[in-house]
């Protein structure tokens, strides 16, 4: 679907017409839940998540505005979701847990695309880089390339300002490259 | 012309630089090799992120059907089952407890049913009397309590607020439901309430329990229940069947109760006959000789006077007393002066607790069957200024350093602490006071059946442990939390655990809110345990 007519199809769901918000939930789905896996950090809540932010969003179609992109509408909703989650959590495990997130859940069994691109060292390596970055750098990172977010929604929706966030995303590219840099000097086994 | 800074070809590359500023960087590229190689890099990091982040994300996700309306549904059944299985729960519970009310129980066993109104009174007052006794310390521990437990009410709420979405939360809203359900049902009760006198006049009968609020209420008739006086002026010269429960400036009882008399007013006045005993709290009590109590008469007043006649024993707190009249059994005294006038009898024993012997008067005329016993009340010594409640301390902190330690060498994961949060700390606490009050209310629940004995006196023995492990853990974590230095190892156990134990001491003794304090304890230590245990359960599950 191009633009224009996701901008169509927006507008019918408003008019509340279910079959096409069911347009707009298949269109988006993946979407949503690969922000909401990135920024929660496991697939199983990101199912959660996603069901509920649709969920969310068919509640709030109708404060919508159909002039706005639709995307960037529904992945603001779903990443306020996902941060509330987040601090819900941080609470939780401060009480009952010390372990982190589980953020290093082994990656999908299916065959990845970039597969073919990269080799399955450089995708693990730059894997890892992201990881060890920081909690607030990652939310930063999945929201700016996950959700395409601009400088200034990153910024309100974490409450940083704006030259923080452009900080820690060029810390991000930085890391990236230091450990894509790492990589092809390290000797073939 | 000058580079920019890579931050700024960041920025750039991202496409969020002011649209002036990002003029002059494309001036400046435009004429430095260097730089654009710098910006294509970033560029080239930018689109990897982006293809990494999105293709190992959304790879091989199956887009589940569209779940709108039935999920909402299936979520409100989620809430409505639990819900209102608590509810049918409760319920049962209650026609349970109304099932076991409608029993009778055979003459001469009533004193065996808990849930008279009568002996549920006597029992408050009964332990009122021995919390005279025990001086003031149990009065400020349960003001502490009550306070602590408003407290932990707040914090419920407040923990409620910020946690809707956990399990505690449910466990917490389905006590508060259960405690709602299960509110007794009221007594049928006759109310007469109005600014000026309620009268029972004579031959009219009340065939309920009274409760009467007004500026003078009159019971000349007949109440088969009780009476509720709350009035400045309260005047029984009728019959009352139960009990009367009255809060007044000045009671004349000259009629006859069936009960007990509970008055908590400035004068008691007593002329009547009472079956059962009298409870005075009142600045000037007198039983005159006319008077008859066949039961106990206790009394806390500014001064008493026992002129008539006590079936079984007096017991009198407060300022002077004098006896004229007949006591069946023993008179025990806690009072500044005591004078017995002839022709008081005390058919048992009287010990009288007073702070000189001179403070005591047995007229010639007036008879002590059994022994005279005399107490003197040494000034009292502040338990601050005595050694002994330092040694006792210092033995109970030893005791528990040693066992700390020994705790410590057992189960060394269980004092490794996080940082909490304040509210991590208050949910600690509810979890405790959770702990605190449904604990023992399960362990009897399930030492009622045969099978679950055993199961409720190991809970009950587990809980006791926990109650003075509870110190330990607090100890340990205050003084780990004091000394551990915020970015560096633990300091030695030992130290950490001395440090905590003295302050969690000193705090626990503090006068007034050592009692609330050590309540907190209870509740931190409890709560400290359940997350402890919980950690330890999860990371044993993960391995």
């Amino acid at each position: 679907m191009d633009e224009a007519t996701l901008q169509a199809v927006a507008r019918r769901a408003q008019a509340g017409e279910p079959e096409a918000f069911a347009d707009l939930y298949r269109h988006f789905y993946r979407r949503v839940f690969g922000l909401c896996r990135r920024l929660l950090g496991s697939a199983q809540a990101a199912e959660d998540a996603g069901a509920e932010v649709f969920l969310r969003a068919q509640r709030a179609m109708s404060t919508y505005d159909s002039r706005l992109s639709f995307s960037g509408w529904l992945l603001s909703i779903a990443s306020h979701y996902c941060l509330d989650h987040l601090r819900g959590r941080r609470v939780e495990q401060r009480v009952f847990d010390s372990r982190a997130a589980e953020w290093n859940e082994p990656a999908t069994a299916a065959p990845s695309p970039l597969a073919e691109l990269l080799a399955a060292e450089r995708s693990a390596a730059v894997r890892a880089a992201l990881e060890a970055l920081p909690e607030r750098t990652r939310l930063v990172v999945a929201l700016r390339y996950h959700g395409e977010f601009s400088y200034d929604q990153i910024a309100a929706a974490l409450g940083l300002n704006r030259n923080h966030v452009a900080t820690l995303l060029w810390r991000a590219k930085k890391e990236l490259q230091r450990s894509l840099l790492a990589l092809s000097r390290e000797p073939k086994p | 012309m000058n580079c920019y800074p890579e931050l700024t070809y960041s920025i750039y590359a991202d496409g969020e630089l002011p649209v002036e500023e990002a003029r002059q960087v494309e001036l400046h590229l435009g004429e430095c090799q260097r730089c654009r190689e710098l910006v294509e890099e970033l560029r080239s990091a930018d689109r990897l992120l982006a293809e990494l982040l999105r293709a190992d994300a959304e790879e091989g996700v199956a887009v589940p059907a569209f779940p709108a309306l039935p999920a909402r549904a299936a979520r409100l059944r989620g809430v409505l089952g639990p819900g209102a299985a608590a509810l049918a729960g409760a319920a049962g519970v209650q026609a349970l407890i109304a099932w076991i009310g409608s029993l009778r129980l055979p003459a001469g066993y009533e004193w065996l049913d808990p849930l008279r109104l009568n002996l549920s009174l006597s029992v408050l007052f009964y332990g009122l009397r021995y919390l005279i006794e025990e001086e003031t310390t149990m009065f400020t521990s349960m003001i502490g309590v009550a306070g602590a437990l408003a407290l932990v009410f707040l914090f419920l709420a407040g923990g409620w607020l910020l946690l809707r979405r956990r399990v505690t939360t449910a466990a917490v809203l389905l006590t508060l439901m259960m405690a709602l359900v299960l509110v007794k049902p009221s007594y049928a009760l006759e109310r007469r309430t109005g600014r000026g006198t309620i009268t029972v006049p004579a031959g009219q009968t009340v065939d309920d329990t009274l409760f009467a609020a007004g500026d003078a209420v009159f019971v000349d008739g007949v109440v088969t229940g009780n009476v509720m006086a709350f009035a400045r002026r309260v005047s029984i010269k009728g019959t009352v069947k139960g009990d009367v429960i009255c809060f007044a400036q000045t009671l004349d009882m000259e009629g006859t109760v069936g009960g007990n008399v509970f008055s908590f007013s400035q004068w008691a006045d007593t002329s009547g006959h009472v079956v059962g005993s009298t409870v005075n709290f009142a600045q000037s009590v007198s039983l005159r000789a006319a008077a008859r109590v066949d039961g106990d008469a206790i009394s806390l007043a500014g001064e008493t006077h026992l002129d008539g006649a006590v079936g079984r024993d007096a017991s009198v707190v407060g300022g002077p007393l004098d006896v004229r009249g007949n006591i069946g059994r023993n008179l025990r005294t806690r009072t500044g002066r005591v004078t017995l006038v002839a022709p008081a009898r005390v058919g048992g024993d009287l010990d009288a607790y007073v702070p000189r012997k001179e403070n005591v008067r047995v007229d010639p005329g007036a008879t002590v069957a059994g022994k005279s016993e005399m107490h003197l009340l040494a000034a009292k010594v502040s338990r601050y200024r005595q050694w002994k409640f330092y040694a006792w301390e210092a033995v109970c902190l030893t005791g528990a350093l040693v066992i700390g330690l020994l705790l410590y060498w057992l189960f060394p994961a269980a004092f490794t602490f996080q940082a909490d949060t304040l509210v991590a700390i208050l949910r600690k606490l509810g979890v405790g006071f959770l702990l605190l009050v449904a604990t023992p209310i399960a362990a009897v629940l399930v030492a009622i059946t045969l099978i679950g004995l055993p199961l409720g006196l190991i809970a009950l023995a587990l809980w006791l442990l926990g109650l003075y492990l509870a110190k330990i853990f607090v100890a340990a974590w205050v003084g780990q939390t004091w000394m551990e230095p915020p970015a560096g190892k633990a300091g030695p156990f030992v130290l950490a655990l001395l440090l905590g134990l003295v302050v969690v001491y000193v705090a626990m003794n503090l006068p007034y809110v050592g009692g609330l304090l050590h309540f907190l304890i209870f509740l931190m230590g409890l709560g400290m345990a359940f997350s402890q245990i919980r950690r330890r359960i999860g990371t044993t599950g993960q391995a």
